[in-house]
């Protein structure tokens, strides 16, 4: 009995090799071990053996099943996993394949997307997010901010007039947002104002007539020009990274004094003059300056108790320094070729 | 502006080992931005006057000779092709390492030294156009530049035998705006000398003397456009071209000579900042010289140098020569009264103009001049005598047979006295958030010509008079001196301390960056920026009227004139751009639009307002192939309203608009407020327009949105009994509104939680002017799972709804 049983086991182990299939195994299992199995009928015999003898078959037999039901259990494993790879083989999906059909994606304006990171950036350092038309008062664009009419300083900037209007302009720049933000909000204060402006002039690859800058101002008792450059120096190194550096140089401009011209180290070169910065290691990228006390008056501020800085990024220009935008048409192009790259 | 090294120097001694590249560097750190540098010697590198010794035949070569030519250094052997050289000649050699223009033509090429069939050639003797100048008069075409009687010795720098050494500095002048006395060489070298801490030289120049022979006499109407008029005659005077060096110089600062009398003005004028002007004294009374400054008669004329002639108002101000103008003062002399080659008596002009009546003069006539941009700015009255003085001096100098010939008349407003500013060391740091000291302020307000006195706490500061015309008046404008000289390098940075306060938040600004995401996240559709000008063509194939639109006054080109009254036209424009490149374009813009009839925000001065300005957000949807685009811009408008939390439907209505299709119009209503439109195009426009596809578009005002109260959401439990659906069809008229139906079925019983459309159907089947409309019924009860009869209860509701309400048709 001992023999059959040891064959029994050689039996098994040697057709479980052969079997692949789940299903096929488990009925090879039930034809050894099942109730009217193989190994159920030699048993049967069992009853005819002395006790020790008994007892050493009924060990041997418990051996042989557990060995039968191992085997099995590895071979069941090895099927079904071999059996799930063939079903995921064929089954299986080019990856790489595009959508099809082919599903857009919607894309958010260069320059609403470089404006919303500021807008982050500020609000995040308590300024408020201001708001101005862009049809404005001749009153506002220039005359509050220490530009009466008959100052040369208007030929700086070219105006788009109304016809039937003689006190409106197309805003030249964010600028007036400064005299309606102190009248409506009053001081201390901490605003950016994003927006469009307009420039009487020819457009080329360099020059539009429509244009984006984001003005900001801070009033508060004891703000410095110290202030200012720190401030500056956070957005210029929220922008190009945490060595870049703040350079500023006298600037006319009305309505600050002093008045700086801003320039930060060159984000593609690192300073060290390229192409993008012609040479120099800096990039212009912002106007700024101590609010002027006639400004302050205008805005309904005294002077005397309060002082301020105000600064002007050109928006458009961070866009295309970004983007390594070569032709400022694009922008307002609506040009889908363009969007979508952004 | 164009400042001439040469010039600059002559009044301020440079330190030794300072390049050009400091001096330009100095002056953009602290003054103004110097744009370029230009080396007038570059291009004459390694050039230099050499002295032919010999010319010999070349052995292998008929029309080349072999020259040894004295080229200071040494003897060079030169292999040359010029028909006309000879030995003693001074000609213009290029030794190796220079770089020329092979026969005037091509690209540079650096020389080397060669071997020209055989012989060998250290150099090139070279024609005009070889080394980038003009032809001289005498040079035929195989010619070289044959330098004649040159008196420079061989060897010498081509460019110093030339007099084209100079350095030239390129000043953003449109900065300067504010300092009206940099606009002059005297003026920037008093700036450089204050930044580089050397001395400055003084202007002097001798003092005139009065002479005889003409009777000069001026007379100011009024002073206050006047405020200082001083004139000379001079008396035998020869009309001639200016010696080299002076037409050089001008031609160095960009401005051409002309003759003596005419460039002494303008030399003067960019030595000290001071337009001046020559009379014909012959002219304008010749013994007896009345000059009068007044207004304008209306109407008068006057034809000036540029032989143009203008017509005046009253209020432009005139020198007349008693009767007759001779100049619009400030702006430009007359013709009549120009200094010409026989004219030998003239009447210097060293003036002081009202700057606002100049600059109005100006931009009236659309005539500016070198004279008018300065006068605009305000320039120091002191500058009168001196340039005065010079312009004799220099004449003198160039034609010495020229005498005084009348008095000096100086006729001038009453002297303010000059103004003084108190200045605060702690204000001065407080501002700057600086620790500058008291003896580097005074340091630095000194250097620039202030005269300071020491005051407790600061100083009392006395502004010169070519800063105290405009530029410098309050504490602000030290205070930039102060900082500009410290450097603002040497400024250290800090963050200013706030308390933690929330920013304010702007509601409109906030709904738009969500709406902006929405369609491009949801709807994928591509933002576009376009211009707030639209075309009357546009507007006209589109059926607007252009008559509401705000026209600009100078607009770009005549083709953008008008302000848009609503996004969509420019949208539409950018659809038929588009479509050329692909089947499907969705596009959306957030921007304003420009109404005249609509009050907008004040414009501070009395009570007026600016033509409303409305934030819009406007979209537009196109598909080949897609017949009703309609429900794409239906769905980005309701879904960004519904995503801020506004709860908006459409209701039918007229088109206003005459491109509005009349059976796929909407206004979009939240309440009774209708806070946009959507539409499609109508057919025959779209066509005329040349639109190859249907075309969607969405317009919101979102101020408006912005202002509307946002419905809270409440949470309400998950029901835990199953619903139950029933389906139902039925035929309808066609002109029947779902919201009609569905409002009065949705009323039909308290189980139906929903009322769904699922398919609507026309065609085959159903009756002309019908529709069949099939609706999902959604049942539920809050406290048990609804038994069937109960379901069947509402759908008999609902049907009978249907049929006596709408007269509908149920369907099997």
């Amino acid at each position: 009995m001992k023999e059959q049983l040891r064959q029994l086991k050689e039996e098994f182990l040697c057709l479980v090799e052969k079997v692949t299939d789940p299903e096929a195994l488990e009925t090879l299992k039930t034809e050894f071990l099942g109730r009217k199995g193989k190994l159920n009928a030699i048993m049967k015999e069992m009853a005819s053996l002395a006790v020790d003898e008994r007892r050493l078959v009924g060990k041997l037999a418990n051996e042989v099943k557990e060995a039968i039901e191992a085997s099995y259990g590895e071979a069941r494993g090895k099927a079904e996993k071999a059996k799930k790879a063939e079903k995921a083989g064929w089954e299986r999906i080019d990856v790489t394949q595009p959508i099809i059909p082919e599903r857009g994606t919607g894309h958010l304006h260069p320059v609403t997307q470089v404006q919303e990171e500021l807008e982050d950036l500020f609000t995040s350092m308590g300024f408020m997010i201001a708001d101005g038309p862009e049809l404005e008062s001749d009153y506002f664009n220039f005359t509050t901010l220490n530009i009466p009419p008959t100052h040369p300083a208007r030929d700086m900037q070219d105006t788009f007039y109304i016809e039937g209007y003689p006190g409106l302009v197309m805003r030249t720049h964010t600028s007036p947002v400064q005299i309606r933000a102190m009248r409506k909000w009053g001081v201390p204060l901490r605003m950016v104002a994003p927006g469009r402006c307009f420039r009487n002039e020819s457009t080329d690859p360099r020059h539009e007539h429509t244009f984006h800058q984001l003005e900001g101002m801070v009033i508060d008792k004891g703000i410095s020009l110290a202030h200012m450059k720190g401030v500056l120096e956070r957005v210029a190194q929220h922008l190009y990274g945490k060595d870049t550096k703040v350079r500023m140089r006298p600037k006319f401009y009305p309505f600050v004094e002093p008045g700086v011209n801003g320039e930060v180290t060159c984000f593609l070169c690192k300073g060290e003059g390229c192409r993008l910065c012609k040479k120099t290691g800096w990039l212009e990228i912002f106007g700024a300056g101590m609010v002027h006390p006639s400004v302050l008056r205008e805005g309904g501020v005294d002077p005397k108790e309060y002082s301020g800085f105000a600064f002007g990024f050109g928006l458009t220009r961070l866009v295309m320094l970004k983007y390594g935008i070569d032709d400022i048409r694009h922008l307002e192009s609506g040009d889908i070729r363009f969007l979508k790259q952004f | 502006m164009l400042l001439s090294k040469h010039w600059l120097t002559q009044f301020v001694k440079l330190p030794r080992g300072v390049s050009d590249s400091d001096i330009a560097s100095a002056i953009t750190n602290s003054t103004v931005e110097v744009e370029r540098v230009v080396d007038q010697a570059k291009v004459f590198e390694n050039i230099v006057v050499g002295l032919v010794k010999s010319v010999g035949a070349h052995p292998n070569a008929d029309r080349l000779k072999v020259c040894q030519v004295d080229v200071g250094s040494c003897v060079a052997q030169v292999v040359c092709g010029g028909a006309n050289v000879v030995a003693g000649m001074k000609a213009v050699v290029a030794l190796p390492g220079a770089k020329v223009r092979w026969h005037g033509e091509g690209e540079l090429v650096e020389l080397t030294d060669t071997v020209i069939r055989g012989q060998k050639s250290s150099g090139m003797i070279c024609a005009s156009a070889e080394i980038g100048l003009p032809k001289s008069p005498t040079e035929g075409e195989h010619d070289i530049l044959d330098l004649g009687a040159d008196d420079h010795p061989a060897g010498t720098q081509l460019s110093k035998a030339l007099g084209r050494d100079d350095v030239i500095f390129e000043i953003e002048h449109k900065s300067l705006t504010n300092r009206p006395d940099l606009l002059c060489h005297y003026g920037m070298a008093r700036e450089v000398a204050a930044l580089l801490r050397v001395p400055l030289a003084k202007y002097s120049v001798p003092a005139l003397r009065a002479g005889k022979g003409i009777s000069l006499s001026v007379e100011v109407e009024d002073p206050k456009l006047c405020p200082r008029y001083m004139a000379v005659a001079v008396e035998n005077v020869k009309v001639a071209p200016s010696p080299e060096w002076l037409r050089e110089r001008l031609n160095a600062c960009g401005v051409r000579a002309i003759n003596n009398v005419v460039d002494v003005t303008n030399y003067v004028m960019l030595e000290l900042g001071q337009p001046m002007h020559a009379f014909d004294a012959d002219k304008i009374g010749g013994d007896g010289v009345k000059i009068k400054v007044r207004n304008a008669k209306r109407g008068e004329k006057l034809e000036c140098l540029d032989e143009q002639t203008y017509s005046l108002d009253a209020d432009a101000l005139l020198i007349t020569d008693g009767k007759h103008p001779i100049a619009i003062a400030g702006v430009m002399g007359g013709s009549r009264t120009a200094v010409e080659e026989k004219t030998t008596r003239i009447v210097f002009e060293s003036a002081n103009f009202l700057p606002i009546s100049v600059r109005k003069t100006s931009q009236k006539l659309s005539l500016r001049s070198e004279s008018s941009a300065r006068f605009e700015k305000a320039i120091d009255p002191e500058l009168c005598p001196l340039a005065l003085a010079r312009a004799v001096e220099l004449l003198r100098e160039i034609c010495p047979t020229a005498n005084v010939a009348s008095a000096i008349v100086d006729k001038r407003a009453r002297v303010a006295k000059p103004p003084t500013i108190q200045l605060s060391v702690q204000r001065v740091n407080d501002r700057l958030g600086t620790n500058i000291s008291a003896k580097e302020m005074k340091d630095i307000l000194t250097r620039l010509g202030f005269i300071v006195t020491a005051r407790k706490g600061g100083f009392q500061v006395r502004i010169p008079s070519w800063r105290a015309t405009k530029d410098v008046s309050i504490f602000e404008d030290l205070v930039e001196e102060i900082a500009r000289l410290h450097g603002y390098d040497h400024i250290v940075s800090q963050m200013p301390s706030f308390p933690i306060t929330p920013p304010r938040q702007s509601r409109v600004r906030d709904l738009v960056r969500r709406a902006r995401h929405i369609l491009a996240a949801t709807f994928n559709a591509l933002e576009v920026y376009q211009y707030a000008f639209v075309s009357p063509q546009t507007l006209e194939a589109l059926g607007e009227d252009t008559k509401k639109y705000i026209r600009l006054a100078n607009p770009l080109a005549d083709d953008r004139p008008l302000l848009v009254r609503s996004l969509i036209p420019n949208l539409l424009e950018s659809v038929r751009r588009n479509q050329r490149v692909v089947d499907e374009v969705s596009l959306f813009e957030c921007e304003r639009v420009f109404l005249a009839d609509v009050s907008g925000e004040e414009t501070g001065e009395g009570k007026e307002f600016l033509p409303g300005q409305p934030l819009m957000l406007a979209g537009v949807f196109s598909r080949k192939g897609c017949e009703e685009p309609f429900w794409e811009v239906k769905a980005m408008a309701l879904c960004v309203l519904e995503n801020i939390g506004i709860k908006a439907v459409l209701r039918a209505r007229g088109g206003s608009s005459t491109w509005q299709h009349q059976g796929r119009v909407a206004e979009v209503v939240v309440g009774d407020v209708v806070v946009g439109i959507v539409a499609e195009v109508e057919h025959a426009i779209s066509s005329a327009f040349g639109l190859d596809n249907r075309v969607g578009a969405f317009e919101i005002n979102m101020d408006v949105v912005a202002g509307l109260p946002v419905v809270q959401t409440s949470y309400k439990p998950i029901a835990s009994h199953p619903c139950v659906e029933r389906d139902m069809a039925f035929i309808v008229d066609d002109s029947l509104e779902f919201a009609h139906i569905h409002s009065s079925v949705s009323g039909a019983s308290e189980l139906l939680r929903e009322v769904r459309l699922f398919d609507v159907y026309r065609g085959n089947g159903v009756d002309e002017g019908k529709k069949s409309m099939a609706i999902r019924l959604v049942m539920q009860a809050d406290d048990r799972t609804l038994e069937s009869r109960e379901a069947d209860d509402v759908v008999a509701k609902v049907r009978d709804v249907l049929e006596k309400k709408f007269g509908g048709m149920m369907r099997a």
